[in-house]
């Protein structure tokens, strides 16, 4: 019997063909396979040193501490797993020698009582056990989950601005699960075995030592089995699962390119590209395949070649009167019952060998130390602050963004950032609400470093706008109410009339109580970003960044818009970054933004006195827009 | 950018004989291997069942008689045995694995080469996860079906039948009995499977609500943060948490029923044997005592015995993934291209560019139609703006014209040629299309620039490039055009993104250009840079502008106003900025946007 099998969830395969199929209770859900995460870039698929696989081994360890007692609990019952498995086979050796050889009639059914109380013992055991391990592989995915899930929240933008989405849920995903096989499976599997080995040779010694003997005989071959599969399967996995990813990132790639891809009619050339990796994953898998061909039989081997060694060897000496015929047949029992564990052995391989990278992804990932953190003393933040960059620079990948940035806004003052792309309009104004902190000099609120306030209050207090909108499905209300959980019905409605979404949502099958779909359910983008935008009015924000938030709406909406942000603006310390001077109605400044500096700053009439960048701007901008029939020079369209 | 979703299918399907039927289709080819295969598991199904009537022999003629030299000999003959079992496993792994990553592969190439034939609404109606997930998690359980589900089911069976008539051959009476304790094996597994069914269910579901809220939180982290939400998402997140652990004990539990009730089952056929064996030993019952070693071939059998059971209660559970993933891949290659070569299509040839709508009306979905009955003839080189409010059909009018869709009724024609006369190949060749969302892909710049034109020499990239000044922040690259270019967050603006997508669309040199959007997402300035290239781009082409912003379109040749699906004013700029109508409302409204309000207060 095998008792490595909880028939509902981890079975090991017989002749299952890839790593990911060590069936997990959980078919049918498509966590893209683990692609090595960007910010560990190389270290992905080397083999780790074994002080590494020592330390990751120590910390998942770690995680079992508040599941001790149940730890204990469960050892105990493979303690008593372990003896009762031995017990069956001895007692059917008493029964041969002692009832069927030596006629002993009264002893059967006692023996055979025993034989039942035995099994119903082991069953309890056995169900215990089952239960025990999932209940702590499950209370540790749990908290790890958890632990990843509040991680990935405090983290800051440039860490999520560097690591795809799916990296991310694949680590919380399929890394969380390969742990928890771990702790599920390998752990106790391992103590299992070792336990089970342990017992039966000490009842061997017992009975026959010669015997005991013959039947460890094929003990090192199996070791050697076992260490050289461990070794090669290793890298096979890592192989295969790196081009797993590969073949997820190619189909991704497509499936969210597939205009381009139509329109420049690449179909077959794609399809070829995804081949190439589609055959390259096939072959991998085949090698996997191999390894487990040339190790998982040859251990069946092993075990069934003591039995053969047992029964020639057994058989003369059982022949030459060194041993009873039932101490023959209860060896014989033993290899059987020993056969399931070590079977299981090289699933234990996989599962061990494949929890300990998931467990390193996912540590590195809760090791990401958060750039932004919150101060020790935090301060409170004073109502309607005013702004102010003090030689402010800021370096991203290589690359000095912002060169030196010195601005005030006033408390309630609206100032206009505009420039080219790429001049640092918006790594600025995200400083604000410290998205980022800049990597030299300071960025105040209320005369004060943004580093001395508690984050939570400052985001609070700093509210952005941003260029692309985010809804989250749930309905409508709730997302307009996002920040502020609390606010009251008349609030929403305010701030969706603001921006012009009142009378769409009315019409929506359930009005407010809509719920937003995945892709929008319907909602267009220009719709979309009017709740995003109402969804910050609702904070009544004291200090307000407009990340260029309207520029992909149609001009009607997007004039309406500007004319229901007014009032919020005019009351709220403002910074609006546009694209467009069209938009910069009522701001009190505009400083032009060029390769990092500001380059100008005043109002419209001094810049347009200035006769600079902006000035150029304006000039070429206003022949586009009101043209009076005379085409301006460098427009054609 | 693109995120990939998660998806997570949770249902299981019952056999479908259909599917059934069309999944050993993918067999077939292999059906070589597959009876290979099978002969391997028969073979190694013979040897295991020899195993314990080798012991029997051995224990019975050779030892007990003191026979060394007959003991000899059946260690001998266990020898050969075992060697052939793992002669045959390791065959059969090796068939099997061959067969099911052939299977494998062909089902992938064969999904994915489809979609790319597939309408864009297939795109549009589900997320990216879903699709991704036909191709991988679905694709694996059938192969996993096919390949060890099916293998499973005959290995285990054929061992099932020769173990019974291993023991039917060996003592038919203790046979009969020892089987007695089969029904409730069998009514005890099929009862718990029930019940573990649905704690399956619940499970899945509970973790599916684990992927979706991480999914959400982890896309919109940066408005989470923004709004100071963590605390709350926080507290949720562990709701959710600690659900899918309760259900998760659930199945546990009842999961833990099964391997203890089988171990008594087996104990208590054990015991009954050991019980008919001790009263032959005293005569109580008829016939020949039972010897030894057939007492310990039954043990060795009984042990066996129900391995299979368990594990054919396995292979219904990959049968049934597999047909729900079945009916979801073949619902994909079910679903027929909206735009299909005709078999007598012809390849279009150079155009010179005239484009002709006839009386064109499109529905997305039946009864609703987007466009009407438009009519529209564009001369070879002309300029074609159209503006109108979102929703009002000027995409759709543009993706007709590369043949995204074919018109409900009337036709597109270019030279004449109706387009649905014509392979696309040859149509998309002389189209090119730039959308606001610059799509580039994960490859070198060189690569995405040539994407169209893969033949493209390294002169003809920097002519494009040069064209839209793009060359120079190219140059400036680490690694020029052989940098490569990443989903998100690296140093390409957006402006440089859609200045790379223009370059791409010029190195095609199409006669025929559409842009949609494709200057409405950058500041003004890069605007102004992106139009002295898109007056590269339309250059003596023929050219369809979608544009919000009148400043983009005033210029074209001619203005097509577009509402509610028709064409309501085509004129210049000129005729109609003062005429009353839908223009004049549009500049009028711009203006007034625009300069209306005071620069400062």
């Amino acid at each position: 019997m095998d008792h490595g099998t909880d028939a509902g969830g981890h079975r090991p395969q017989r002749n299952d063909t890839h790593p990911d199929s060590a069936t997990d209770g959980l078919k049918g859900q498509a966590i893209p396979a683990s692609p090595p995460i960007s910010v560990r870039a190389g270290r992905h698929g080397e083999r780790l040193d074994r002080r590494e696989a020592w330390a990751t081994f120590r910390r998942v360890f770690g995680h079992l501490r508040p599941y001790k007692g149940r730890m204990g609990f469960a050892i105990a019952n493979l303690l008593a797993m372990a003896g009762l498995d031995v017990l069956r086979p001895i007692i059917i050796m008493l029964v041969i020698d002692e009832v069927i050889v030596g006629g002993e009639q009264d002893l059967l059914y006692p023996y055979i009582g025993i034989i039942l109380l035995v099994s119903l013992l082991l069953a309890a055991a056995l169900f215990a056990l089952t239960v025990l391990r999932r209940s702590i592989g499950e209370r540790v995915v749990r908290d790890l989950r958890g632990e990843l899930y509040g991680h990935l929240h405090h983290l800051d933008q440039r860490f999520h601005e560097d690591t795809p989405t799916g990296e991310l849920l694949s680590r919380t995903g399929t890394d969380v699960q390969a742990v928890r096989r771990f702790m599920a499976v390998a752990l106790l599997s391992t103590i299992r075995i070792v336990l089970t080995i342990a017992v039966i040779i000490v009842a061997g010694l017992f009975i026959s030592i010669p015997m005991t003997l013959l039947m460890l005989l094929t003990g090192p071959a199996m070791y050697l089995t076992v260490r050289s599969f461990s070794r090669q399967t290793k890298p096979a996995f890592a192989s295969v699962h790196q081009q797993n990813a590969a073949l997820s990132e190619a189909l991704s790639e497509n499936v969210t390119g597939i205009r381009i891809v139509r329109s420049y009619g690449q179909e077959e050339a794609e399809t070829e590209r995804f081949n190439r990796e589609n055959r390259e994953a096939m072959d991998r898998q085949m090698a996997v395949a191999r390894i487990r061909a040339s190790h998982a039989p040859l251990m069946d081997f092993w075990v069934l070649l003591s039995r053969g060694i047992l029964l020639l060897g057994g058989g003369l000496i059982v022949i030459g009167g060194g041993a009873t015929i039932g101490a023959l047949v209860a060896f014989d029992g033993f290899l059987s019952r020993i056969m399931g564990p070590i079977k299981e052995a090289h699933t234990l391989i996989d599962a061990a060998g494949e929890s300990m990278s998931g467990a390193d992804r996912m540590f590195e990932l809760l090791d990401q130390k958060p750039a932004v953190t919150d101060p020790e003393e935090p301060v409170t933040i004073p109502d309607k602050p005013g702004i102010g960059f003090e030689g402010v620079h800021l370096i991203r990948g290589g690359h000095e963004v912002l060169r030196g940035i010195d601005l005030d806004v006033s408390p309630r003052e609206t100032v206009a950032l505009v420039g080219t792309t790429g001049s640092g309009k918006s790594s600025l104004v995200h400083l604000v609400s410290r998205s980022h902190d800049p990597s030299a000099g300071r960025v105040t609120l209320g005369g004060r470093d943004v580093k001395d306030y508690d984050l939570a209050s400052l985001r609070r207090k700093v509210t952005v706008i941003h260029q692309e909108s985010h809804l989250f499905s749930t309905t409508v209300w709730e997302n307009i109410a996002y920040g502020r959980p609390d606010a009251t019905r008349e609030e929403v409605e305010e701030a969706a009339r603001l921006t012009y979404a009142h009378e769409f949502i009315s019409e929506l099958k359930d009005g407010y109580m809509t719920v937003i779909g995945e892709r929008g359910s319907g909602l267009s983008g220009g719709q979309r970003q009017r709740i995003a935008i109402a969804r910050a009015l609702v904070m009544r924000p004291d200090v307000l960044i407009i990340d260029d938030a309207t520029s992909a709406l149609d001009t009607e909406t997007e004039q309406g818009i500007w004319m229901g942000l007014e009032s919020v603006i005019a009351d709220a310390t403002t910074i609006i970054v546009a694209q467009r001077l069209s938009t910069l109605r009522g701001v009190n400044r505009i400083a032009v933004m060029d390769a990092g500096r500001i380059v100008e700053l005043g109002n419209h009439d001094e810049l347009i006195a200035l006769d600079g960048q902006y000035a150029q701007m304006y000039a070429l901008q206003s022949a586009t827009v009101i043209g009076d029939g005379a085409s301006s020079p460098t427009t054609e369209v | 950018m693109a995120c990939i979703e998660i998806a997570i299918d949770t249902q299981e399907a019952q056999f479908d004989r259909h599917h059934f039927q069309r999944l050993l289709g993918y067999a077939r080819p292999f059906r070589g291997q597959m009876a290979a295969a099978f002969g391997f598991i028969a073979l190694g199904s013979l040897a295991q069942v020899a195993i314990p009537w080798l012991i029997q022999r051995g224990i019975d003629l050779h030892i007990v008689a003191g026979d060394v030299a007959g003991l000899l000999r059946t260690a001998g003959y266990f020898l050969i045995v075992i060697v052939v079992l793992l002669v045959t496993h390791r065959r059969r792994i090796l068939l099997m694995s061959n067969v099911g990553q052939q299977v494998l592969y062909t089902m992938r190439r064969t999904v994915f080469d489809h979609m790319q034939r597939l309408g864009f609404r297939f795109f549009e109606s589900q997320p990216t996860g879903k699709i991704i997930a036909r191709l991988t998690s679905d694709v694996r359980h059938l192969q996993e079906f096919l390949a060890n589900g099916l293998i499973q089911l005959m290995g285990e069976s054929l061992l099932v039948v020769g173990i019974l008539v291993a023991m039917l051959l060996m003592h038919p009476q203790l046979a009969l009995l020892s089987l007695a304790t089969l029904p409730v094996v069998i009514i005890t597994i099929a009862s718990l499977r029930r019940r573990l069914r649905q704690a399956n269910i619940n499970e899945r579901d509970t973790m599916a609500n684990i992927y979706a809220n991480m999914q959400e939180a982890i896309a919109g982290v940066r408005h989470v943060q923004a709004y100071a939400r963590q605390d709350v998402n926080e507290a949720h997140f562990e709701k959710i948490n600690d659900r899918n652990l309760d259900a998760a004990m659930v199945t546990a539990r009842r999961a833990g029923l099964l391997a203890p009730s089988v171990e008594v089952t087996s104990a208590l056929a054990v015991s009954l044997v050991l019980w008919y064996a001790g009263r032959s030993v005293f005569g109580d019952v008829a016939g020949e005592p039972i010897s030894v070693g057939v007492l310990v071939a039954f043990m060795s059998y009984l042990q066996r015995f129900y391995d299979p059971i368990r594990d054919l209660s396995n292979v219904y559970n990959l049968m049934q993934a597999a047909m729900a993933s079945a009916d979801r891949i073949f619902g994909v290659l079910d679903t027929e291209p909206t735009v299909a070569d005709r078999q007598d299509a012809i390849d279009l040839p150079q155009v010179r560019g005239d484009v002709q709508f006839d009386r064109v009306t499109f529905e997305y979905v039946p009864g609703r139609p987007v466009l009407h009955e438009v009519d529209l003839d564009v001369r070879a080189g002309e300029t074609i703006a159209l503006v109108g409010p979102t929703g009002a059909g000027k995409t759709t009018l543009t993706s007709l014209i590369a043949r995204f869709y074919d018109p409900t009724s009337g036709a597109v024609r270019i030279d004449g040629h109706d387009l649905r006369d014509v392979k696309t190949a040859s149509l998309r060749r002389q189209i090119a299309v730039v959308v606001q969302e610059p799509f580039l892909f994960s490859r070198s710049v060189r690569d995405n620039l040539r994407f169209g034109r893969p033949d493209a020499t390294d002169d003809d990239i920097i002519v494009a490039t040069k064209a839209v000044r793009a060359h120079d922040f190219i140059m400036e690259l680490p690694e020029g055009y052989d940098t490569l270019i990443h989903e998100r967050g690296d140093s390409l603006s957006n402006g440089q993104r859609q200045l790379l997508a223009f370059a791409r669309a010029l190195v095609l040199n199409p006669r025929v250009l559409v842009l949609d959007e494709a200057t409405s997402n950058v500041d003004a300035s890069t605007e102004l840079l992106l139009q002295q290239a898109v007056d590269h781009l339309l250059a003596d082409r023929t050219a369809f502008v979608v544009a919000h912003r009148l400043s983009t379109v005033r210029n074209a040749d001619r203005i097509v106003v577009v509402d509610d699906g028709r064409i309501q004013q085509i004129g210049t700029h000129e005729e109609l900025v003062d005429v009353p109508g839908r223009y004049h409302d549009l500049v009028e409204a711009q203006r007034q946007f625009a300069f209306g309000g005071s620069h400062a207060r």
